[in-house]
């Protein structure tokens, strides 16, 4: 570092303490020289930047710099640097700077964005988190209106920069609120936004340029979007699951008129509790074993084991879960009407293996009852039988 | 309104004989709900000449020809039955479309095939399926 009588005779230091030194020791506040060198390599120019300086006896000066870097093809070089003593001038003076200063670090310190324009909508000032924002560091004093590379209404048609709210606020004083906009970065990703453009005005009311705080709202949109979609789904499962109950009430009606509220029940609860093996794992599958524990819930008691699970524990897709599910139940109710599970001593053995069917997993079970009475040949197809060709040719494909 | 099919029932009251003798290709992967309509078809006097449970399936009915008409949910097996949906309207064959999502999950391409949303009257399918006769 170099330095002329002027800045040396500012601090009080002779030449040979001063000259070489980085400039962070003379500063008083470490955030202030970190970010006046950040500005300066962007390639921003500052003007009358205020800062605090210290002297060598202690005491603090107040300064103005002014000053902006040499680039030689693209590289840093170094700065040129005005400092201007305004310690001595007045009290007020003092005040400014320093209250100015105190604004600049709130400003950059929030972790929105914000940026300052002049009357004429010229940008003069902008916090790193609009920069960030915006994906690109505006050309202070030069770009119009807003921070942001392009903009876009929220249902995608372009929005000029000249039509933003915040051109919409200095050109015929609208200070608009809860307006949403879109914007896009130089790498094409965009994010959603509201922003909060505001009038500044000095002494007199006179409008001396604007503020805008742009409020990222991205993530809201697309958790929004994500209800949506799951609001969908789920308005498709209950459909479903409707019209699954419209089938069981039907068949009920047709097979077992005379049990008819018996029957229902039974079949709305045994689809009712496989549902809830499927909400116990976020509707991704269910355990093929805890499925048919379930369905032989109502057999398990007593001492004798009278219903024998043989097979490898799988995970069943949900909808096949439930197919399943209501084939089992037939099965085993149909066991404990007619079957071996309505007389002592007769057991029912399921027995199941995953093969192959082509490319795709195969899911073969073997239902055997013993010591039952005989069987009978059914008079008519019931409900259970329908379902469990239906099901078995076509949700268990196989 | 059900007699804008009567080329099929020849010499009959159209509004009584509705949609008797017509085959009907099913779409649609729930055992149960697939069920239920082959029931109210039959009911209807209908004749269910396939069901199926897959897009593939779907797909190598459609092709063997032999129906009047196709009802088709919307979701099989978590694929879109949009292929199906395309194969149909490359052979003119009619179809109409039931759904648990309702018209509002409906392609844009299929806005005008009519849609019933699960679960639905025996007249709506009844109707639909005249609709989509025309």
């Amino acid at each position: 570092m170099r330095a002329n009588k002027a800045e040396l005779e500012l601090l009080g230091y002779p030449a040979h303490e001063y000259v070489g030194r980085p400039v962070a020791d003379f500063h008083a506040d470490p955030e202030t020289v970190a970010d006046v060198l950040r500005r300066l390599k962007a390639g921003e120019r500052l003007d009358k930047y205020p800062a605090r300086l210290r002297a060598r006896d202690g005491s603090i000066k107040y300064v103005q710099i002014s000053s902006s870097a040499l680039f030689r093809n693209g590289e840093f070089v170094n700065t040129r640097c005005f400092t201007v003593d305004v310690t001595g001038r007045d009290e007020g003076a003092r005040r400014l700077a320093e209250s100015e200063q105190r604004v600049r670090a709130l400003l950059d310190a929030l972790p929105m964005a914000v940026y300052t324009t002049d009357r004429e909508g010229r940008i003069t000032y902008c916090n790193e988190a609009a920069v960030e924002f915006a994906g690109r560091r505006p050309e202070l004093g030069v770009d119009l209106w807003c921070v942001t590379w392009k903009l876009y209404w929220p249902d995608g048609t372009p929005l000029p920069h000249d039509e933003c709210p915040m051109a919409l606020a200095l050109n015929a004083g609208e200070e608009l609120r809860g307006v949403e906009a879109v914007a896009e970065r130089p790498d094409g990703t965009r994010a959603t936004f509201t922003p909060f453009p505001t009038l500044l005005r000095d002494a007199d009311g006179e409008v001396t340029g604007a503020i805008n705080v742009l409020v990222d709202i991205s993530e809201r949109k697309r958790a929004e979007e994500g209800q949506k979609v799951l609001i969908d789904e789920l308005n498709h499962r209950v459909k479903n699951t409707l019209a699954t109950v419209q089938s069981i009430a039907r068949h009920t009606q047709r097979s077992a008129p005379e049990d008819f509220s018996t029957r229902f029940e039974e079949r709305l609860l045994s689809l009712s509790k496989a549902h809830d093996l499927l909400t116990r794992r976020q509707w991704s599958g269910v355990g093929l074993r805890e499925l048919l524990e379930q369905e032989f819930a109502p057999y398990a008691r007593g001492a004798e084991r009278r219903v024998r699970l043989d097979g490898p524990d799988l995970t069943l897709p949900a909808r096949i879960g439930l197919a399943l599910g209501m084939v089992v139940h037939e099965l085993a109710t149909n066991a404990a009407k007619y079957g071996a599970l309505s007389a002592d001593g007769g057991q029912v053995q399921l027995t199941w293996t995953l093969d192959r069917l082509g490319a795709d997993p195969a899911l073969a079970m073997q239902w055997i009852e013993t010591g039952g009475p005989p069987m009978v040949e059914p008079t008519r197809r019931g409900f259970g039988l329908r379902l469990i060709e239906r099901n078995i040719t076509r949700d268990l494909a196989g | 309104m059900l007699s804008r099919h009567s080329a099929r029932v020849t010499g009959a009251d159209a509004s009584d004989e509705g949609l008797k003798g017509l085959q009907v290709l099913i779409v649609e992967d729930e055992g149960p709900v697939a069920l239920l309509i082959e029931d109210m078809l039959e009911d209807l006097g209908c004749t269910v000449v396939g069901s199926a449970a897959s897009v593939a399936e779907a797909l190598r009915l459609v092709e063997a020809g032999g129906y009047d008409v196709a009802l088709l949910d919307v979701n099989i097996a978590g694929q879109s039955v949009l292929p199906v949906a395309e194969a149909l309207v490359r052979r003119g064959a009619p179809f109409a479309i039931a759904s648990g999502y309702g018209p509002a999950g409906v392609p844009d391409s299929l806005r005008r095939v009519p849609v019933i949303q699960k679960p639905f009257r025996r007249q709506e399918l009844e109707d639909a399926l005249c609709a989509a006769l025309g």
